[in-house]
């Protein structure tokens, strides 16, 4: 049943976590940072499935069900505030949203 | 699950249920007073229907939560909280007119998050209380948007909360997939004090990432002095303490059961953070010229003074800390709940320039808001100072002298900031200042009422705290028989 | 008991002050005055009692599990301290009936009067270490209060925070050293402290707890180099300066070297950091004061000039000196607390405070100048008054010093010698000058004179017959802090000594030095030490460097930016990571690729491109089917992990996700390339560094052995317990009902969250592009 050993399984989910870092860092634009923070939670999300298999216990599937729900409400919220700042700052930019500073 | 499951999860069915009596209300007809009331009425339920839980406890819901003294007491600091809350945001939302209603239920399912972590065992409801907590607070945040500042506030909680998470289920997926469970207690015991292995030592850092952020411990806090700002004044009162205090419940028990003390990495890891936090947050309120950003970078330093008490890691170490903490939650409330209702609408009163002269002005406001600053600072007769001398004792009996030094050193530069706030109240107010609807508004029965039950608390704390101390230890100390007795 | 009640009683009477005014007015000082006069009656008829070595005493447990008491005793050294401070409290109250008129806020001057009073007493009284804290912290802060009372001032609110800063943090430090001294003696009470006695000092903590509270002491106790605050406090209203900051505040650092000597005491560091301090702060002060013009300036310096002897004498420990000390606390209070008040009485009558503009008070004033000459004499040690003869008790102690006697006494001699220059200073022109001066407006009443007269005739009185306090007030505060019986003989005359021949030294030098001031005035004003010495300018030049620091800090580390943010905290976790990876000592091994299936390594490979495309590609469509191939590529994974239920989930959301995501699109404008090439190299390369720390700790894996057993809880109770064939879905809804419950929670907050949003945007009318 299982066909990659859970090494790899891990390596694949740092590798994809350390994309959506370089993403976060890269991009100054609010939506990739959001996409960017999407990839990160799937990652640590596959993780879990791997570290389930290593053990032959459904907790990690389990968590990834929750992972799943609880990454489709964040992006949820985070577009709905990004809507948000659209109107009243006119740009994506999140330099030019940060203003408070010191 | 059994009655006494039902039973024993009464207070978190009363605030799930609030919620959903508050989406019904909104959806038959908006009021905001009626909301508001049910809101209060579910906390003060909650809060009381702990004391009959205490004929069950210690109670395990395996694998995920458990309700023991220690549970029921951050509960109970978590709902009285929320309470206040709840009151000062009905003071400060009257003067808007859009919806305010769903506030509520954001306000209600943020603390069922916090409690949830109060009882958590296990990683999926850790995480699950977590997120519940984190994504109600982005959308409290920046609920109200009179300020381009709110949004900011929203949008840098959002990204930087959400990126921790996942730093945080990361590090969890290392630590179930070098020791196999993710419940404390078989962690506990698969490791009872065994080398902890690289991928595990990896996976407790990347948590200690996630946790340290939703703390705002140096160099996690970035986001502090500005969600602080930018949020209102009611919501910045309620990341002080509810969230913080949830919070702090899950470090305090996840790391005394896998007994932190015997890796010294991780020791080494938390006392940097907490030496850090010490010296950055009180550096760092130094200049501030505005009341939030100071109570923004203090309570960076005051977790700090927590983890010193974490760290010291002897018999007194939970009771100091969860002191402490309580001095601290109604402190701090006390110090926002008079922002908050100083501010409005028309104006957020945070800058230090609006409190020059209050005293002359506000008199009653002002001595209280100085004996939440004499108590911030640790001076006798406040309840800070009682949390302090015990902290300060827990770190001298266990001969944490760096820590100790620090802490005693960086309370001094403390002194500093928060006597600013008070010369500036009791100096002259000049007659050129801009006028300040917000300073002069009369204040409501319910922020009389928060304000004198707060005032009372830090007063009888600080005077009498004999009644305090033996409830804590009396309700805390099962967290570290419990554990204790498991690893021998 | 009744001390408890003594302290609430003063406490309410604070707390009832401001009420009392408003119906007594002007006679509010004299009301308020019978009861610390009250209070000294009491004190002094428990001196036969001292006298036995019998103390009153009260203790009540506070603090149950941790042994601390709120409790108080009075014995012989707490009697002459608290004496005083009930005694010139009175005659202070007195005094400021009339000073201060009918100005303002009166009511709370009276208040903060009497606050400071029952703190001060509250800290001679108590016998636990945590109680004299306590109210050690309410001294300072009703010191504050009363220092800034004149809040229009702004040198008045910052001489209030320098001195509430650095007495309340002297006050931390010396908190943590009595935590460390309770520790390691077993217990906060003195008693207990006292009978552990010199164990404590062959602890190896026993240097930090010394030097620990000798902070709190020598920042209370205006010692160098802490002494700068005091001269500032002296914006206070005169009465304050009178009471706290001459008379008995100052002192509390003094009383508790005294009260701690017989467990901290008789040990080299104790002799050695103590009585150089004193030393130091002893001629310092003297010199400082020479220079001034303004009488309370003077008056300040003068008293950071005593408080150094006083500290000196404690610091070398023996009896001579305690004795010497204990007489010499007493002249001070009496000459110090009447020169304030004369000045205070001047100042009101004159509206000057200059020495140089002050004459022929002999006319104007003839009482006051009695009385001024009086305590002049005093401070000046001529005969016969007390001042004589705690002069010499104080030659005598110097002269009997352990080690560098010679030194000490020469130092001593030296400042003594500038005492006797200041008492000529402002009494030969003030008082005898025949050139006119400033004009009095309006001649001290009663209530101003009877303070100065009666302190100033006291020093006269008791010099005379010395003998009464020797017996009644010495005796027994001697026994409290060397706990053995002495007798104590005082007179004016002891015959012609060494200590006698450097009496007249002293005075002969001070007439000289007196002279050279009149005929070069302009040497004495060169700031010639006091460039060095001001360590006023240097705690607001330290101050001020810090805040600037402070403030670069603050830019440097709050940026503001939200990707700075993240760049520190991911340079942290790369940090703490690497930290790890390099004390832990991990070994390394690569995986081996070739245990992989064609298939999946396909789906691996097209999962990273993806993920790097997402990243890179400045196209929004394109983004948004990277995001998409990934999330449908990782199901496809858990397909060929037999999860098929898992892959379906996962299909849905990501749909749904994409959906989402491209109908926010459809709302907002092109991206546009923000970034510099520079900037996102550098944010490149961190990610890279944290990417492979990361990619290292995955291959870690390899070396893990398995700690424990995979289960089989759930496989094995899933179709009996629960009655369901697939596992995952059992436990989501059977075993794990609850969470999942929380699950549908935070997708509920989610939704209202964005109806709350969008809602809000709607009704501000705001038009979508």
């Amino acid at each position: 049943m299982i066909s990659i050993p859970m090494e790899f399984g891990l390596i694949l989910a740092g590798t994809l976590f350390v994309l959506g870092l370089i993403g976060l860092m890269v991009r100054r634009n609010i939506i990739f940072v959001l996409m960017s923070i999407e990839i990160m939670i799937n990652a640590a999300g596959a993780a879990f499935i791997f570290a389930g298999a290593k053990w032959g216990e459904p907790d990690g599937q389990i968590m990834f069900l929750f992972i799943l729900a609880m990454s489709a409400a964040e992006v949820a919220v985070g577009l709905g505030l990004i809507l948000q700042i659209y109107h009243k700052f006119q740009t994506l930019d999140g330099d030019t949203v940060s203003k408070m500073r010191g | 699950m059994t009655a006494t499951d039902f039973f024993s999860l009464m207070p978190l069915i009363i605030i799930a249920t609030a919620a959903v009596i508050v989406m019904i209300l909104i959806a038959v007809k908006r009021n905001h007073s009626v909301v508001a009331g049910v809101s209060l009425a579910a906390f003060a339920l909650a809060f009381l229907s702990l004391f009959r839980i205490t004929a069950v406890t210690p109670h395990t819901l395996p694998p995920l939560l458990i309700i023991d003294n220690y549970a029921l007491f951050y509960m109970g600091l978590i709902f009285a909280a929320s309470f206040a809350v709840t009151l000062l945001s009905y003071n400060y939302l009257k003067s808007y007119n859009f919806n305010l209603e769903e506030y509520y239920i954001l306000l209600l399912l943020a603390a069922l998050g916090a409690s949830t972590l109060a009882i958590s065992q296990h990683f999926v409801s850790i995480f699950l209380g977590l997120e519940i907590l984190s994504v109600s607070l982005y959308a409290l945040i920046a609920y109200v948007r009179t300020w381009e500042r709110n949004l900011e506030a929203g949008l840098k909680y959002l990204i930087l909360a959400a990126q921790s998470s996942a730093f945080l289920l990361f590090g969890m997926a290392l630590v179930y997939a070098s020791l196999g469970s993710m419940n404390i207690n078989d962690m506990a015991q698969l490791l009872s004090g065994a080398n902890l292995g690289p991928l595990a030592l990896i996976g407790f850092a990347l948590m200690i990432v996630g946790i340290g952020f939703k703390l705002a411990v140096v160099p996690f806090h970035l986001w502090t002095p500005d969600v602080y700002h930018g949020a209102p004044a009611p919501v910045t009162a309620f990341i002080a303490t509810v969230s913080k205090g949830g919070v702090f419940a899950l470090l305090l028990r996840f790391f005394v059961a896998i007994d932190i003390y015997n890796y010294e990495s991780l020791v080494i890891a938390f006392s940097v953070i907490a030496i850090a936090s010490m010296i950055f947050g009180n550096v760092l309120a130094l200049l501030q010229n505005n009341v939030k950003r100071i109570l923004a970078y203090s309570s960076i330093a005051h977790l700090g003074y927590l983890l010193v008490a974490f760290l010291s890691g002897n018999n007194l170490s939970v009771d100091a800390a969860t002191l402490y903490l309580t001095a601290y939650a109604i402190t701090i409330m006390g110090a926002f709940s008079i922002v908050s209702l100083l501010s409005g609408k028309e104006q957020e009163s945070d800058k230090l320039e609006d409190y020059r002269g209050l005293f002359w002005r506000r008199p009653v406001l002002s001595a209280v808001f100085t004996a939440m600053m004499f108590s911030l600072a640790g001076i006798p007769l406040t309840a800070g100072f009682i949390g302090k001398y015990f902290i300060l004792s827990a770190g001298v009996h266990s001969a944490k002298w760096l820590l100790v030094i620090v802490l005693v050193l960086t309370s001094v530069i403390g002194l500093f900031y928060y006597l600013r706030i008070v010369v500036a109240m009791y100096s002259a107010p000049t007659d050129d200042m801009p006028s300040q609807p917000g300073i002069s508004r009369s204040v409501s029965f319910s922020g009389v009422l928060v304000l004198a039950g707060l005032t009372i608390l830090l007063v009888w704390f600080g005077v009498f705290p004999q009644g305090f101390i033996s409830l804590i230890q009396n309700m805390v100390s099962s967290l570290q028989d419990v554990y204790l007795s498991m690893i021998v | 008991m009744e001390l408890l009640l003594m302290l609430l009683a003063v406490f309410a009477l604070a707390a009832l002050a401001p009420l009392l005014y408003s119906f007594t007015r002007g006679n509010t000082g004299w009301l308020l005055a019978i009861f610390p006069f009250m209070l000294t009656a009491y004190l002094l008829l428990n001196i036969p009692q001292t006298m036995t070595g019998h103390s009153v005493q009260f203790d009540w447990m506070w603090i149950h599990g941790l042994d601390i008491h709120l409790a108080f005793y009075l014995d012989g050294l707490s009697l002459i301290f608290s004496i005083l401070v009930t005694g010139i409290g009175g005659l202070i109250l007195l005094f400021t009936g009339q000073y201060l008129g009918n100005a303002g806020l009166i009511g709370r001057f009276y208040s903060y009067l009497l606050l400071f009073m029952g703190s001060m007493l509250g800290l001679l009284w108590a016998s636990d270490l945590i109680t004299l804290f306590v109210f050690w912290e309410l001294t300072s802060i009703s010191s504050y209060l009363l220092i800034g009372y004149n809040h229009e001032d702004e040198q008045s609110r910052r001489a209030a925070l320098q001195a509430l800063l650095i007495t309340a943090g002297g006050g931390l430090l010396l908190l943590a050293g009595f935590l460390l001294l309770a520790q390691i003696g077993g217990s906060f009470s003195f008693h207990i402290l006292r009978s552990s006695g010199r164990s404590i000092q062959h602890h190896a903590l026993y240097p930090l707890i010394l030097i620990l509270i000798l902070f709190g002491a020598f920042t209370k106790s205006a010692q160098f180099p802490f002494h700068f605050w005091l001269p500032n406090a002296m914006k206070a209203p005169t009465p304050v300066s009178a009471f706290l900051h001459s008379a008995t505040m100052v002192k509390a650092g003094i009383y508790l070297l005294a009260r701690l000597n017989p467990v901290l005491g008789q040990t080299e560091l104790w002799h050695m950091l103590i009585s150089t301090t004193g030393a130091v702060t002893m001629l310092m002060g003297a010199i400082l004061a020479i220079r001034q013009v303004d009488l309370k300036k003077i008056l300040a310096y003068s008293t950071i000039s005593a408080l150094g002897t006083l500290v000196l004498l404690m610091g070398l420990d023996t009896k001579a000196a305690f004795k010497a000390a204990l007489v010499f606390l007493l002249v001070h209070s009496f000459y110090k607390g009447a020169l304030f008040m004369i000045t205070g009485a001047i100042d009101h009558s004159t509206g000057s405070r200059d020495i140089r503009h002050l004459s022929n008070l002999k006319k104007s004033m003839p009482m006051l100048s009695v009385s001024l000459i009086l305590a002049s004499f005093s401070l000046a040690g001529l005969p016969p008054l007390l001042g004589f003869i705690s002069k010499e008790l104080v030659y005598e102690a110097k002269l009997q010093a352990p080690n560098a006697a010679w030194l000490i006494t020469s130092f001593g001699v030296l400042a003594n010698m500038l005492m006797v220059a200041l008492a000529a200073t402002i009494v030969l022109r003030p008082v005898f000058s025949g050139k006119s001066g400033v004009a009095v407006k309006h001649p001290p009443s009663a209530f101003l004179l009877v303070g100065p007269i009666i302190l100033s005739a006291l020093g006269l009185v008791v010099g005379l017959y010395p003998q009464m306090i020797a017996a009644s007030l010495l005796e027994p505060a001697l026994i409290a802090i060397q706990a053995e019986v002495t007798t104590i003989k005082l007179a004016l005359w002891h015959g012609v000594n060494p200590v006698l021949l450097l009496s007249l030294l002293t005075f002969l030098g001070g007439v000289i030095i007196y002279i050279l001031t009149r005929l070069y005035p302009d040497h004495f004003k060169k700031p010639l030490l006091s460039q060095v010495m001001k360590a006023d300018t240097m705690y607001d030049d330290a101050l001020d460097k810090f805040l600037k620091l402070a403030k670069q800090i603050t830019l440097f580390i709050q940026h503001g930016n939200l990707r700075y943010y993240l760049f520190v905290t991911l340079l942290t976790i790369s940090g703490l990571l690497l930290f790890y990876l390099l004390t832990e000592q991990m070994a390394i091994t690569l995986p081996v690729l070739a245990e992989i299936r064609v298939s999946d390594m396909t789906l691996l490979v097209l999962i990273l491109l993806s993920a790097l495309m997402m990243v890179l590609t400045g196209s929004r469509i394109l983004a948004i089917v990277a995001l998409g191939v990934i999330g449908y590529a990782v199901a496809l994974i858990f397909f060929s992990y037999g999860a098929p239920d898992l892959a379906m989930t996962q299909f849905s959301i990501e749909t749904l996700s994409i959906i989402v995501f491209v109908l926010v699109l459809r709302k907002l404008p092109k991206f546009s390339r923000l970034s510099g090439r520079l900037s996102k190299t550098r944010d490149a390369f961190i990610a890279l560094l944290l990417g492979g720390i990361i990619t290292v700790i995955s291959f870690l894996v390899m070396h893990q052995q398995p700690t424990k057993e995979a289960s089989t809880f759930f496989t094995e109770n899933s179709y009996t317990a629960a009655k369901g064939k697939n596992i995952v879905n059992v436990i989501l809804v059977d075993f794990r009902a609850l969470d999942t419950l929380g699950e549908i929670t935070v997708l509920a907050i989610a939704a209202i969250g964005i109806v709350g949003m969008l809602k809000l945007k709607n009704q501000k009318g705001t038009s979508s592009p």
